[in-house]
């Protein structure tokens, strides 16, 4: 019996679940409803962390090489970091009907590839590579969570009388946690690029080869540096400041996940298998 | 001056980020001659004459290394250079200790706040420095009040992540204009001493230069390991340095673990194969040796390894077939179209050809080396370390201000923190409400 997938199928039930659970309490406004799908989300986390472990011990390697792996660990260190935010930022589990569905569908998206284990091969034995796989998954998460508040800070002007939103910290406020998690993200996704190049560099001789996906990393990077710049000099905050967080995010989306489909790459050596 | 100006405006920053992010767009999309064969290049030309015409003539072929897309990384640079001077006089301004303002001058900060007061100013004042440290403000008094700063250092951050984007950019020019690079194959037991002819391939940067090696390198060993289903797990050679006659370093090279020396690096790639190492002997002439390198193939089990060669000073082509699995050497010598010699070779046979003597010393492995000479890396990586710094701090450490002073009965604060004065003004709100819950 292969428990690692049964469990991977059951965290994803449960996200499901709570994504349908926590799209129904915004529809309907149901404060209980959000709770229960936080509680189904943490329970999924669970299992779906054990899934990963059980992965772990038996390709010997961390979960970073097939898209499997990848949106695996990704949905994984996403979902923790949503719910470990919400503990802080109360109000922010009312971006649970944005955060969940998301995560789900990226749990789909990975099974939807193969889940047979791939040995890590030499070129992929690197700390470098390491940094770069975890510093990737913290600006995506980051991303994630300036995405669902960008969303979530529209709704509310757009319907300011809502009581369901009125919970939510003042417009202000969220512009400001917008630009904080867009300002850790970008720092985090330039660890991440310098992580690859250096590791690039010790593996083929060279930091920078304008591969597609990096590519596309630098044109995210070059994205999120130009929105900094946009608010710190430009003075786009509020609306502005929200649209373009849910367009450069689109942007992350496409360069990470999509690219390696579309283009020839050396990261698709691995990832669309 | 009026070019100057223009070319500082941070507007033109982000038009500039734009174009970039453009041109990276058309040359991930565009087919790039660089990423492409000789081949497929031919085939696109041959199906799509008048589309290669036109991004041919425009450079859209080969974005990278475009006249306009390198102008605008210029344009670019000299943006950035042009503000980072302003950027760093206003920061060492900022930086060095804040003037004491008016009561008139605190009304007009962005954040401010007025608190009745009633009692002894100086008591006043010992409390509110206390209140202050517990923020971690760095405080100054004066004869009109209080000044208090925070986190200082903060104030060149944006100044240091322009600069390190500079020197990746500098990093950047040094690779192209004295970067080397090349393949080489080695077998085990063979010496490479950096000469031309001994490369596979070249690459040259733009001043095509290369200094001297000055030393040699010899391929000890290869191993390779692979897992259970036959995906590689490990391409491991064992090099050893001889600089000036001395061996003096020994080092297991394997990919993300290169050999580097006296400026050059040396990769381990994941390709290898077998090779036969041969010795001439004419008469009693020193024996002339030399490998003969069979082809590369993914994987070794099942399959014949194929490869000919003249045979120096003879005028004779031999034809040589390997099976790895069986490590059965099969050797036909022709002179023309005739065969004189055909059969299985061991290792230590010897074939006679008239006035020679050909001897079979071994099989063994060969495998491809990269090596660069790259002088832009360390400033590449030196812009990179200053790139991570000042990005987290730019995040988790910006500069704060505070200005406290007394007019009549009241006190007033008022607070900056440049650009981030929105962020900044829950902990202004919260350091009010502190000092009124003092003066009640």
């Amino acid at each position: 019996m292969n428990w690692e997938i049964i469990l991977y199928w059951t965290a994803t039930t449960f996200y499901g679940i709570a994504g349908a659970i926590a799209i129904s309490g915004f529809v309907f406004k149901k404060e209980r409803l959000i709770n229960i799908a936080l509680g189904l989300s943490a329970a999924g986390l669970v299992i779906h962390g054990i899934s990963i472990i059980i992965r772990w011990k038996s390709v010997g390697h961390g979960p970073y090489i097939n898209m499997y792996e990848v949106m695996s660990s990704d949905a994984w260190v996403a979902m923790a970091f949503y719910l470990l935010l919400q503990i802080k930022y109360r109000f922010l589990k009312r971006a649970a009907f944005i955060v969940i569905p998301i995560v789900f569908l990226s749990m789909g998206f990975g099974i939807m590839s193969t889940t047979e284990p791939i040995p890590l091969p030499p070129s992929l034995r690197s700390y470098w590579l390491i940094l770069h796989i975890v510093f990737a998954k913290l600006c995506s998460a980051s991303f994630l969570v300036a995405f669902g508040l960008a969303g979530l800070y529209l709704l509310k002007l757009s319907r300011p009388e809502a009581e369901f939103l009125s919970r939510l910290p003042t417009p202000e406020r969220m512009d400001i946690l917008i630009y904080r998690f867009n300002a850790l993200g970008f720092a985090f996704l330039s660890i991440m690029i310098i992580a690859g190049s250096i590791w690039a560099n010790n593996a083929w001789g060279r930091y920078w080869a304008f591969d597609p996906v990096e590519t596309w990393s630098l044109i995210t990077w070059l994205a999120y540096g130009m929105y900094l710049h946009l608010r710190l000099n430009r003075n786009w905050l509020g609306k502005r400041s929200a649209y373009l967080t849910i367009a450069i995010f689109v942007l992350s989306v496409l360069s990470f996940f999509f690219i390696p489909y579309f283009l020839k790459t050396v990261h698709s050596e691995y990832l669309v298998r | 001056m009026k070019i100057i100006d223009t070319l500082r405006s941070r507007r033109y920053a982000v038009t500039f980020i734009i174009l970039i992010i453009a041109s990276f767009v058309l040359a991930t999309v565009i087919p790039q001659r660089t990423r492409m064969s000789e081949a497929e290049w031919f085939r696109l030309r041959s199906n799509y004459p008048e589309f290669i015409e036109i991004i041919s003539f425009t450079g859209l072929d080969h974005v990278y290394t475009s006249w306009w897309f390198l102008a605008i990384v210029v344009l670019f640079s000299i943006n950035i250079s042009l503000n980072l001077s302003d950027r760093i006089r206003a920061s060492w301004r900022q930086f060095q200790d804040i003037r004491p303002l008016s009561p008139s001058e605190i009304k007009t900060l962005p954040l401010n706040a007025v608190i009745s007061l009633s009692g002894d100013k100086d008591q006043f004042f010992k409390e509110a420095e206390k209140i202050l440290k517990d923020f971690r403000y760095r405080l100054k008094r004066h004869n009109q009040g209080l000044t208090a700063q925070k986190a200082r250092i903060g104030y060149f951050w944006i100044p240091l992540f322009h600069g390190s984007i500079l020197i990746v950019l500098c990093g950047v020019l040094i690779s192209g204009l004295f970067r080397f690079s090349g393949t080489v194959e080695l077998s085990e037991g063979q010496e490479f001493h950096g000469r031309e002819e001994e490369f596979i391939n070249r690459w040259y940067g733009l001043l095509k230069y290369r200094p001297e090696m000055g030393f040699s390198i010899r391929l000890n060993r290869f191993n390779v390991e692979y897992w259970d289903r036959g995906h590689p797990k490990l391409y491991q050679g064992f090099i050893e340095v001889r600089d000036r006659g001395g061996d003096v370093l020994t080092k297991a090279v394997e990919m993300n673990e290169p050999l580097k020396y006296r400026g050059y690096s040396f990769y381990q790639t994941r390709y290898w194969g077998y090779s036969a190492l041969f010795g001439l002997l004419r008469n009693n002439a020193q024996e002339l040796t030399g490998y003969v390198n069979l082809p590369y193939k993914e994987r070794y089990d099942n399959v014949i390894l194929k490869q000919d060669f003249l045979i120096p000073e003879t005028g004779l082509r031999a034809f040589l077939d390997y099976e790895p699995a069986s490590k059965i050497l099969r050797m036909e010598i022709k002179d023309g179209l005739k065969t004189i010699v055909n059969g299985i070779l061991k290792e230590g046979d010897y074939i006679k050809l008239n006035d020679h003597t050909l001897r079979l010393h071994r099989i063994v492995k060969w495998t491809g080396l990269y090596i660069s000479y790259d002088p832009g890396v360390i400033v590449v990586y030196t812009g990179f370390a200053l790139m991570v710094l000042s990005s987290l701090g730019m995040v988790f450490l910006y500069p704060k201000r505070l200005w406290l002073s007394f007019e009549d009965n009241t006190l007033l604060i008022g607070g900056d923190a440049g650009r981030r004065r929105v962020e900044f003004r829950e902990e202004f709100i919260k350091i009010v409400e502190a000092l009124k819950r003092m003066t009640l």
